[in-house]
């Protein structure tokens, strides 16, 4: 007969044994070790949109132009320079000469006209192909010459061609791997090269020696001063701490618990780097389902969230509250909305339940025609949901509402939400420009996906297409004023807060500046060097 | 005196129950239970706090005379969160076992007296028994959904295959016996002889194995707990309040600690109270 008590208990501690004599560190000098909590699925370009597979992008591959540190300033990056004509329709790129892949092939522009229309192309099947959808062709002119024409004019364009998932990728190299281009083998222009990857535990480049056509944003232009970089998968929060405290595996991370930073400030070893990026915390109403379609719900919860508590007690008052859906980093958010948003009010909150029928029951929690006011609200189980939505259910349960966990695995969630299972979801998005969260999120054909809250407004739509391709820059102000208003009044959302990132490093790490670019944080690590 | 009870009293229950109540480690981890037992039917009047009253003000408090062993992240009272956690894992523990024991005795009992059942049942219960008990009950979540009800229904069949075999084994030489064989010249129908006389002597072995898997039992619901696939918040389950207060081990341990004592406690307490029920009923102990 086995004994009921020890069944599980060896598998587990041989785990955990093993996780303690595994060889700690790639412990070799110039090294950036980078912690992770988990790992991207590829770094094929157009197979990804994973903050932690952009910012290896990043620094694999080169893309036509930047964006800069500001979020606004369009920097050259392979392409020297480039001109669009006056009606905006046509860019012409003049290509950087003696551009070289890892591989040693030369970069031309018939490379450029083949990663664009590899994008956009249907059967690639990329999961961001809408980034260059106004693009009607892509022509090759001369060996460093490309033309981009456009159906219609875009404020957008460049933004979306500095983005990681534009890098400029190798035909010959796509061709030779095939299915597994980007996990066992890449070839880019970057300043680091691709060596080895075990899923999961880590991933390592090089630099490339040949690098010397880094953009003018950074100090200096190539070749990279670190030897190498590794990303280290290490998915327990305390792990990770332990070893950049220590300095035993790690020097950088941006994933430590905000609990410990008063701690970690006072550290002589160690830095900490606060930085705004371009995001929002949310929770999104699905319209369709029949409990959240009474306005008065989704104001009630508006009003009934205090978002100063979640910033200061849960994020240690590294962020900001949201009153609406645009960061105010960026470029084009309201200023005035904070006129239009909802203030934190339990009182209101429970006059507009009263109001819609729903009344307090025995156990405080509202009823109405005998069902309860139970609201599922599904949310990533990671990254500070979890804890957020314990403080959301308390502070909800007050005004009568019973919040229901939905707690997901990141893998899992995006199908269910896909599926329209979610009454309420809560999210996050980073963003560096209004249409590219405005259109993601409230455009009408972008329903089912990627607007999970099948939010229909004609007057938005047509809005967002105009916010597109107007030249003027007081009208495009107007649009989207007009569209955050329409979205913060019909109260599809109830914002939660904006974000800041802490990137924790090793003291010995120099010139390591974060980018809030599509929340990556690193950027091409050409100026970084890690001291003994 | 001793022959004397014995010749009045030929009954080996009783024998057992003596040597149960001269095992000291038994005896206390029953005590041990009995108290946990009580404090979880009296939760409401025990605890001193409400256990999901989120109060931020309060958050993150070391152990202290006003909260006995501190306050959470969300500043909750963790002595009053253990103390209704216990009620949870002890009812997970009981219909976790409950599921296992009434599936498991009755396929086993199928198996051991019906031999064309035989082959069908325990191939099974080898299949199941393949996977760890463990990975098994993930995956039974992962299938049908995260939460506390489905967690107990995992857990439970993860139990059934040693419940099954245990019953199987008994009912294989019960069969044989000369009793059976009696009451079946009598014409007792398979049923009759599977109720009154195969199940009645199958029994101490469950007994000791279900107290071992009660152990178990809780151990494995708050593994999933911890990994999210249980109890979902602000249920003060015991698992799920440990894996809460992982991220805080480095500052405040004692959020992760105290619920974490709690399991050890219960765990050690039923496999207390198992080994003593195995030494007092194991036939192969006795002078």
């Amino acid at each position: 007969m086995r004994r009921g008590s020890g069944w599980w208990t060896g598998p587990v501690v041989a785990g955990l044994l093993a996780m303690l004599v595994a060889p700690p560190a790639h412990a070799q000098p110039n090294t950036l070790i980078i912690g992770q909590p988990t790992d991207a699925e590829s770094v094929d370009p157009h197979k990804v949109t994973a903050v932690i597979a952009a910012e290896r992008l990043y620094n694999l591959y080169d893309t036509l132009v930047n964006l800069d540190f500001d979020l606004e300033k369009i920097t050259p990056g392979l392409a020297e320079t480039w001109l669009v004509s006056p009606d905006g329709k046509t860019y012409t790129f003049a290509l950087k000469k003696g551009v070289k892949f890892h591989s040693g092939k030369p970069l031309t522009a018939h490379d450029v006209k083949f990663t664009l229309d590899r994008w956009r192309d249907p059967a690639t099947a990329s999961p961001t192909k809408h980034r260059i959808a106004e693009v009607e062709e892509i022509l090759a002119k001369d060996d460093h010459t490309v033309v981009l024409r456009l159906k219609e004019r875009s404020n957008y364009l460049l933004f979306n061609l500095a983005s990681g998932f534009a890098s400029i990728l190798n035909p010959e190299a796509i061709k030779k791997h095939g299915a597994n281009y980007g996990t066992l083998a890449v070839d880019g222009t970057g300043p680091f090269r691709f060596k080895e990857w075990v899923l999961r535990d880590r991933f390592v480049v090089e630099r490339n020696p040949d690098y010397t056509w880094g953009p003018p944003m950074f100090k200096n232009r190539g070749p990279a001063k670190l030897e190498r970089v590794v990303w280290r998968i290490i998915p327990e929060d305390t792990t990770r701490l332990f070893e950049l405290e220590k300095g035993i595996g790690l020097n950088v991370s941006r994933w430590i618990a905000f609990s410990e930073l008063p701690r970690l400030r006072k550290d002589p070893k160690l830095r900490v780097l606060e930085y705004k990026v371009g995001y929002v915390v949310y929770l999104g109403f699905n319209m369709n389902k029949e409990l959240v379609q009474d306005i008065r719900i989704r104001k009630a919860i508006n009003h009934a969230i205090k978002k100063d508590d979640i910033v200061n007690e849960i994020f240690y008052g590294l962020g900001a509250p949201a009153q609406g859906p645009l960061s105010p980093i960026v470029a084009g958010q309201w200023k005035d909305v904070a006129k239009a948003a909802y203030e934190y009010n339990p009182a209101k909150a429970r006059a507009l339940l009263d109001e819609a029928g729903w009344k307090p029951g025995p156990d405080g929690i509202r009823v109405k025609d005998g069902k309860r006011l139970k609201l599922p609200v599904h949310a990533i189980a990671g990254y500070g949901y979890p804890d957020t939505l314990t403080l959301i259910q308390a502070q909800l349960k007050d005004v009568g509402i019973d919040v229901e966990q939905v707690l997901l695995e990141e893998a899992a969630i995006w199908g269910r939400l896909k599926a329209g299972e979610h009454t309420i979801m809560a999210m996050g998005m980073p963003h560096s420009n209004p249409d590219e969260i405005l259109m993601f999120y409230f455009h009408s054909k972008n329903r089912p996906a990627p607007n999970r809250f099948n939010f229909v407004d004609p007057k938005v739509d047509q809005l967002l297409e105009e916010g597109r391709t107007v030249a003027d820059q007081k009208r495009w102000q107007e649009i989207y004023t007009e569209v955050q208003k329409r979205v913060v009044e019909s109260a599809v959302w109830a914002p939660l807060w904006h974000p800041d990132r802490a990137m924790i490093m090793s003291a010995k790490v120099q010139d390591l500046r974060p980018h809030p670019v599509y929340d990556v944080g690193y950027h091409k690590l050409l100026d970084v060097s890690v001291g003994r | 005196m001793t022959e004397l009870t014995r010749a009045r009293d030929p009954r080996p229950g009783s024998d057992a129950g003596r040597r149960l109540r001269r095992d000291r480690a038994a005896m206390a981890g029953a005590g041990c239970l009995l108290v946990l037992i009580l404090a979880a039917v009296f939760a409401p009047v025990v605890a001193p706090y409400d256990p999901t009253k989120v109060s931020m003000r309060e958050r993150l408090q070391p152990p202290s005379p006003k909260h006995a062993l501190g306050t959470d992240q969300f500043g909750r009272d963790i002595l009053s969160r253990i103390i209704h956690g216990a009620r949870i894992s002890l009812t997970i523990g009981l219909i976790s076992v409950g599921i296992g024991l009434g599936l498991g005795t009755t396929l086993g009992l199928i198996a051991g007296f019906f031999r064309r059942a035989d082959y069908p049942i325990s191939a099974l219960m080898d299949v199941l028994l393949s996977f760890p008990q463990i990975l098994l009950a993930i995956a039974i979540v992962a299938a049908l959904g995260p939460g506390i009800f489905n967690a107990m229904i995992a857990v439970g069949i993860g139990t059934v295959p040693a419940f099954t075999r245990l019953t199987r084994s008994s009912a294989l030489s019960i069969r044989e016996r000369e009793y059976v064989e009696a009451a079946r010249a009598l014409g007792a129908s398979n049923r009759r002889i599977i109720v009154r006389y195969v199940l009645p002597n199958s029994l101490a072995p469950l007994v000791v194995l279900g107290t071992l898997s009660l152990a178990a039992a809780i151990l494995a619901a708050a593994i999933l707990s911890f990994l999210g696939l249980g109890a979902r918040p602000p249920m003060p389950e015991w698992g799920a309040m440990a894996a809460e207060g992982r991220g805080f081990i480095a500052q405040f341990p004692h959020i992760a600690t105290f619920p974490s004592l709690a399991i050890f406690v219960v765990v050690l307490c039923f496999n207390l109270l198992g080994d003593g029920l195995r030494d007092a009923l194991d036939p192969h102990l006795r002078e």
